[in-house]
């Protein structure tokens, strides 16, 4: 073997994340995307592996993900519009939940353990997926552009909430990881101002690691617990939201540490399990699980859009939006194949589910049901330079 | 003949011929100009954040370009207007043209190669097919006025 030391196997993994960034940049396509390719180019032909340390900073890929998932989520918004954002959110959440896992319990026959998984990764929406959309529209300025994002922070919420309680163990570990988990939420937001007034801003990144150190400590407990660390990260993550929107720099380095070093080793690995044969030989399957999940968003979204007097095409495109899952699916399907509650087939069906969720409600929503936006005067529809101006 | 104008620009030498051909026939025409940018969106994001980085590369950009055009068009700034678009270039390009109904659309062509046109696409060759107005390209090796 070629790759036999750590250097050239690390080069491997850290040049098919180069390659995917500068894919990424040239065709436009998300680079977690392209990352998921590139692991799945090398697990199937080029001998890409899983090593110890790799799993290491995949796994705190996920939970760093997690974590600004959380953290990126307007507070404001979710307050000013909760009945609507609840409602849709966890409808959106629980009806796919529902169909995909008894779907794959009592018609493809999986166990118990891997349908719920299954049901867990078709829940999902992409709060980013929706969020590019928005911002391409000006939906984003929108009243009906705030609530679907909003909802769609419900629905990932939903989503740790099943991977961390479905699966654990209801023990001592369980006890210290609630406690701890609620006092940390409890001060960090307390905390984290005065921390970063006192030691931030300085070359040692004192406030990165302070937040690397509590995700580190509640991912840890939570593993005792048998619980999923992404469930302490996300719910860290909003703990800390509203003072990230005021503190934007902060989120821009967490950014950047996250993307340049672990979230690739992350989307690689959830790739480099994904088996082409596997792919091919469940498209049947693959074709089924997506008309579940999409039927299931529109029988838990769409009345509930029409309840809250969305007109017929808004309604649609929402729901559609729902539909997208990615980053919050493949992290389900990994947790359950790392807990050995789903097999490599199995997995690969749910990935590529979820990736091709993220792509064809998208289109279909904006090739179809692009909602009509209002005619100049109406604040959506000025540009970035002319909101400035005005302001 | 010409009363509301639009170039869309980018900062490349291609879009500055663009755009001083623009800023010669607003004044030819007695027009008003509309200077677009337009910043590419991630299809299919994996995070917020990777969205939210390239709004605020654009931003940082657009500020930077802005400086260009306000050059170019000296006192005459007050009859341009400038706009930053997020999306797929060709069709927020030809969407605001429609929405803003400007009667002539001006777009600087790169020369791509054969192979860079399927992967990546003409944006000049899509608005020219299809912008509901005349669309003006300007191709790599022109110079305005000569």
């Amino acid at each position: 073997m070629v790759l036999d030391n750590t250097w050239l196997i690390a080069a491997l993994w850290v040049g098919l994340a180069l390659a995917a960034s500068l894919i990424s940049v040239r065709l436009g396509i998300s680079v977690a995307l392209v990352e998921i390719m590139m692991g799945v180019l090398g697990g199937n032909f080029l001998g890409l592996e899983e090593v110890a340390w790799a799993t290491f900073l995949a796994g705190f890929g996920a939970i760093f993900l997690t974590f600004l998932a959380g953290a990126e989520v307007d507070p404001y918004v979710l307050k000013r519009k909760f009945k609507e954002s609840v409602g849709i959110g966890a409808a959106s959440f629980l009806m796919p939940f529902l169909a995909a896992s008894a779907y794959a319990f009592y018609i493809a026959g999986w166990t118990q353990d891997a349908a719920l998984i299954c049901g867990i990764a078709l829940s999902t929406t992409s709060v980013a997926v929706v969020y590019a959309v928005m911002v391409e529209t000006g939906l984003n300025q929108t009243e009906l552009g705030k609530i679907i994002l909003a909802a769609c922070f419900i629905t990932d919420l939903g989503t740790v909430l099943a991977l961390g309680v479905f699966f654990a163990n209801f023990d001592i570990w369980m006890a210290v990881f609630i406690t701890v988990s609620v006092a940390v939420f409890t001060i960090t937001p307390r905390l984290t101002p005065w921390f970063v007034e006192r030691y931030g801003g300085r070359i040692a990144q004192i406030e990165v690691k302070l937040f690397v150190f509590l995700l580190l400590v509640l991912g840890g407990l939570a593993l005792k617990a048998n619980s999923e660390a992404v469930l302490p990260a996300y719910i860290l993550g909003l703990s800390v939201a509203g003072y990230m929107m005021a503190h934007k720099e902060l989120l821009h380095r967490l950014r950047t540490i996250a993307f340049a070093f672990f979230t690739p080793f992350y989307f690689l690995k959830a790739g480099l399990h994904v088996s082409l044969p596997a792919m091919a030989g469940g498209i049947i399957l693959i074709s089924i699980l997506m008309a579940v999940k999409v039927a299931a968003k529109f029988v838990g979204v769409w009345p509930l859009a029409k309840l809250f007097r969305f007109s017929n095409r808004d309604s649609m495109y929402t729901t559609l939006l729902m539909s997208t899952g990615l980053t919050f699916g493949t992290i389900s399907a990994l947790f359950g194949l790392s807990q050995n509650l789903i097999t490599q087939e199995q997995y690969t069906i749910l990935v590529t589910v979820v990736i091709g969720s993220a792509i064809v409600p998208t289109l279909i929503a904006q090739a179809f049901f692009r909602p009509i936006i209002g005619r100049p005067g109406d604040s959506q529809e000025l540009t970035e330079d002319e909101e400035r101006k005005r302001a | 003949m010409f009363q509301r104008i639009m170039v869309a620009y980018d900062g490349s030498d291609c879009a500055n011929r663009a755009l001083a051909a623009g800023v010669d026939l607003m004044d030819r025409y007695d027009a008003d100009l509309a200077v677009v940018m337009v910043a590419g969106l991630p299809d299919y994001a994996g995070t917020i954040g990777e969205v939210d980085e390239i709004q605020n590369e654009a931003r940082a950009f657009f500020d930077q370009k802005i400086r260009k055009v306000e050059e170019l068009a000296g006192d005459r700034m007050e009859r341009v207007s400038t706009h930053l678009l997020f999306g797929h270039t060709g069709d927020k390009l030809v969407r605001f043209a429609k929405e803003r109904d400007f009667d002539l659309v001006i777009v600087g062509a790169r020369g791509f190669s054969r192979l860079q046109r399927i992967f990546l696409g003409s944006v000049s060759q899509f608005v020219v097919k299809y912008a509901h107005c005349p669309v003006l390209v300007i191709k790599d090796s022109c110079e305005p006025g000569k």
